[in-house]
């Protein structure tokens, strides 16, 4: 149905559907209530499961130079490539969470994108990182559509990262910003046998349509909008 | 604009939250749902953010609209309850027993535009809500988000495209 919304006909039309939601007479009482302590006002969102969650914030500055790409090695398939030459100023970004410390130590050119070397560390030593089977998506919804991460990889605006790790499974997590990057989050699979409290987990991400920018002197920039950093969670070592 | 600033005591304080919930809760509400797409975490998220308006009402010194600031609290409960999880599943699709029973007459293309602007990616549909919902300008929707001028505008444009692509042609005003 083609119509044409101003502000005014915009939230008329919303506001019709929606004029079910009434006020509730009884908030204000709630509140203030609350304030005073006299009951819990927000319900609690449990998640079901404990997992991994360890979402970064990278901001990256610094100067790359292009290179002649190296094939080193590929894994699983994926075809991934590994240039010797790290950037000139290596990402060295760590932040402490209250039970995980992560690391980004390394990165490199990998095609056409910039591949970073994470470290994470259980800092917690009652705590062991946990993921429970049958959480790994393989697909996820984008623009309202169930995707694959096969599709997203042919999406020029999306980026699509899979994890290498020397341990095991290995899962995803990636996002579209405004500007036509990345969010990255990565985490890997362990179970409780295979890792220590106190071990670390090193893990590989590469990503792709980086804003890029050129200098006069052919110094290739890669910079990197600053993200949003969420907990990690882990499972309480029995 | 009203100037909540400077509550004396705690009975101006109340009245004052009193005039701020008549004021603004039905919007918060259908804003807050239109967010999170769930009609009890909406009213969590409604009387989550009147607490934090509560609470913070003695430090509001007006920089922004009263609105504006209200609208940045409950946009940022929205948010953080909708980031509570990690792989968190989003359905994005309204069905009808999810939304009270309308009070009054509405037409199909109420119902159109509603689920259109669910299924909006959250960014989008942030932007979309504050500026044609609410009727922010660009300068406040970048002030309740936290973000840049271009950055709404940006969002904004992208925004209409998605709608104006899932409601065959319709147009929005800039």
């Amino acid at each position: 149905m083609s119509k044409r919304y101003t502000k005014d006909t915009f939230s008329e039309s919303l506001d019709r559907r929606l004029s079910g939601f009434r006020a509730d007479p009884w908030l204000v009482r709630r509140v203030i209530g609350a304030e005073k302590g006299e009951k819990p006002m927000k319900k609690k969102i449990s998640a079901a499961t404990v997992v991994i969650v360890i979402l970064l914030v990278l901001a990256m500055a610094g100067a790359v130079a292009a290179a002649n790409w190296t094939v080193i090695s590929r894994f699983f398939g994926t075809g991934w490539y590994y240039n010797e030459e790290a950037i000139e100023e290596p990402l060295i970004t760590e932040y402490d969470l209250k039970t995980v410390r992560v690391q980004a130590t390394e990165a490199y050119w990998a095609e056409d994108g910039v591949s970073v070397v994470f470290k994470v560390e259980c800092t917690d030593p009652n705590c062991l990182p946990y993921y429970e089977e049958g959480e790994h998506p393989e697909q996820i919804e984008y623009n309202g559509e169930n995707v694959t991460q096969d599709e997203l990889r042919g999406d020029k605006e999306l980026i699509s990262c899979e994890i290498w790790n020397p341990g095991g499974d290995s899962w995803t997590w990636y996002d579209y910003s405004d500007d036509g990057l990345f969010i990255i989050a990565t985490a890997a699979q362990y179970n409780t046998e295979s890792i220590k409290a106190g071990g670390t987990m090193k893990f590989q991400c590469s990503c792709w349509n980086l804003q890029t920018g050129e200098s006069e002197d052919g110094v290739i920039t890669v910079t990197l909008p600053p993200l949003e950093m969420q907990e990690g969670y882990f499972y309480g070592k029995e | 604009m009203s100037n909540v600033t400077g509550p004396d005591n705690a009975q101006d304080r109340s009245r004052r939250l009193e005039e701020l919930v008549d004021r603004y809760q039905e919007q918060v509400t259908r804003m807050c749902f239109l967010y999170l797409c769930d009609k009890t975490m909406a009213e969590d998220a409604v009387q989550e953010t009147f607490l934090k308006v509560y609470r913070s009402m003695d430090t509001f010194r007006g920089e922004s609209g009263e609105k504006t600031w209200i609208m940045k609290i409950a946009i940022r409960t929205c948010y953080d309850m909708n980031h509570s999880g990690w792989f968190r599943v989003i359905n994005r699709h309204v069905t009808p027993d999810m939304v009270p029973e309308a009070a009054v007459p509405f037409e199909e293309s109420d119902d159109e535009l509603m689920n259109a602007v669910v299924r909006l990616p959250i960014r989008l549909r942030e932007v979309i809500l504050l500026y044609y919902y609410q009727h922010l300008n660009v300068n406040e929707v970048a002030e309740a988000l936290g973000i840049s001028q271009s950055s709404v505008s940006g969002r904004l444009k992208r925004g209409r495209e998605k709608l104006k692509a899932m409601m065959e042609g319709s147009e929005f005003d800039e």
